[in-house]
């Protein structure tokens, strides 16, 4: 199980109950092995590159359907290079913004931002990352214009935006979730079509005004292209069931994740939409990364 | 939460199973054969006799008074007998042939209607909207031999004035017993984030 990203990360946790739940289903070892570098693109090409004989299986993120749009060269194609599995989790993010600013929701947001355009400040875990492509998707749709402040990694940036440094950003719920519940962040909304289970009053970006706006970080499992089908679908079945029940379900909703297991077929249509979707933002908001 | 729930009930009727978001509730065809077979059986005890009643009154080649009274009481009783008896049938090819689909997540409830695998209706209420979840005894589902009421639950939006009353959109049926009614009731309202007085 290639896992193209460091230990101890959503991406390493998820691949590791992954790795552990077909260890246990086929009496054999599922070595999580952790490969990072590159926003994910050194372990993900490495998994493109092997073998399709079985044996290898990796992790997938949305980072992998972003890299395309965004980077000059790479050593994959999200499409043609893998035989997808499925979608293991759908990881919502929440639209937040430091207390003192004078908004309760999104269509007051976009009001206060249009009347000071280039003034409003978000925060961003780097530059291509989820965050900042969902919150240059936000600005593209909503047609507002805010200044993007990128940082190494999500503690600073919630520090920061915490002290009030950066008044808003997008951050997936677990991480801020408990300064949520403490008042220091004030949750506008949330990134998915669909509203939030464990949050259900707060409402989505599409209902409070931006309509068809869709975005959040996912994960997801695949293996290299030219897996023979009957592999395909045996880690399959192993993985849905794993991820329909009950006890995974509400393990996953802990992390602020929620258990997805469609088909290969609909996940393969999945990583096509997304990887057009996030060429698009890409493409609006001029962002290239070398 | 959703899959420890539909083990308690029984597949033929009601299959839950756990989305990304919530849940989706299936009723498959065939899940009330006894209720579609005896108005299917009343369908065709009136279809068979208006049929022998037709083969008696269609007039021979006579143009005199009894071949026309055959035809005026072909056209009164016989053919309109005949055509109750079918809608009978078709009503009960329909209750075995029909599938509801049920998707119930924080955002909305969202039902669609299947006949012989082709969506007939979609109906959608947002969560905001939803007033409360309603139990309704289906009375037509009820049987002489069977006194345990056949339940529906109707998700119904608030009312905001007499003249635009409720929209009401079922969004479970064929629920044989209380027991199982509340079941799904809970299993509905648990992942569309309501609460029980609210309902």
């Amino acid at each position: 199980m290639i896992i193209p990203f460091p230990p101890g990360g959503p991406t390493d946790l998820m691949g590791r109950t992954a790795a552990d739940r077909l260890s246990r289903a086929w009496g054999v070892q599922v070595v999580a092995d952790n490969r990072p570098g590159a926003g994910g693109n050194i372990g993900t090409e490495q998994c493109a590159k092997s073998p399709p004989d079985g044996y290898t299986i990796c992790m997938f993120t949305v980072a992998q359907s972003i890299s395309p749009s965004v980077y000059k060269k790479l050593g994959y194609d999200p499409l043609k290079d893998f035989s997808h599995i499925t979608l293991m989790a759908i990881l919502p993010s929440l639209l937040t913004v430091h207390p003192t600013l004078p908004v309760k929701n999104v269509k007051e947001l976009v009001a206060l931002a249009k009347s000071q355009p280039g003034k409003l400040t978000y925060a961003s875990t780097g530059n291509g990352t989820s965050p900042h492509m969902l919150m240059e998707m936000f600005k593209s749709m909503a047609g507002v214009n805010m200044l993007h402040v990128p940082y190494k990694g999500q503690a600073p940036s919630v520090v920061d935006q915490i002290s009030g440094q950066i008044e808003l950003a997008f951050n997936t719920a677990i991480t801020v979730m408990p300064h949520v519940t403490a008042g220091k962040l004030k949750p506008l909304a949330v990134s998915t079509v669909e509203r939030f289970p464990p949050l259900p009053e707060l409402p989505t970006v599409e209902e409070g005004g931006v309509r068809g706006f869709d975005g959040s970080s996912w994960q997801a499992v695949v293996m290299p292209a030219g897996t023979p089908r009957e592999i395909v679908a045996k880690v399959y079945q192993e993985l849905s069931t794993m991820l329909k029940s009950a006890e995974t379900r509400e393990k996953f909703l802990a992390q602020g994740a929620l258990a997805s297991g469609i088909t290969p077929e609909q996940f393969a249509a999945f990583v096509k939409r997304e990887t057009e979707k996030w060429a698009r933002v890409a493409k609006s908001a001029n962002v290239k990364l070398d | 939460m959703g899959t420890s729930a539909a083990a308690a009930l029984p597949a033929h009727v009601v299959r839950i199973t756990p989305t990304a978001y919530g849940i989706e509730l299936y009723f498959p065809p065939l899940r009330t054969p006894a209720v579609a077979g005896a108005t299917a059986a009343f369908g065709v005890l009136c279809i068979v006799p208006s049929l022998i009643a037709t083969a008696a009154f269609i007039p021979a080649d006579r143009s005199d008074a009894s071949g026309i009274l055959s035809f005026v009481l072909l056209v009164a009783f016989s053919l309109p007998f005949l055509a109750f008896g079918a809608v009978f049938v078709a009503m009960a090819a329909y209750m075995l042939a029909n599938s509801l689909t049920v998707k119930v997540s924080a955002s909305a409830i969202s039902t669609t209607r299947y006949v012989f695998g082709f969506g007939l209706s979609h109906r959608e209420i947002k969560r905001a909207e939803i007033a409360a979840i309603e139990p309704e005894i289906s009375a037509k589902y009820q049987s002489l031999f069977d006194p345990e009421p056949c339940y529906r639950l109707i998700a119904r939006t608030h009312t905001s004035s007499p003249a635009s009353p409720a929209r009401r959109v079922v969004v479970a049926e064929s629920l044989k017993g209380e027991p199982a009614m509340q079941q799904v009731k809970g299993v509905i309202l648990a992942h569309a984030g309501l609460t029980e007085t609210a309902s």
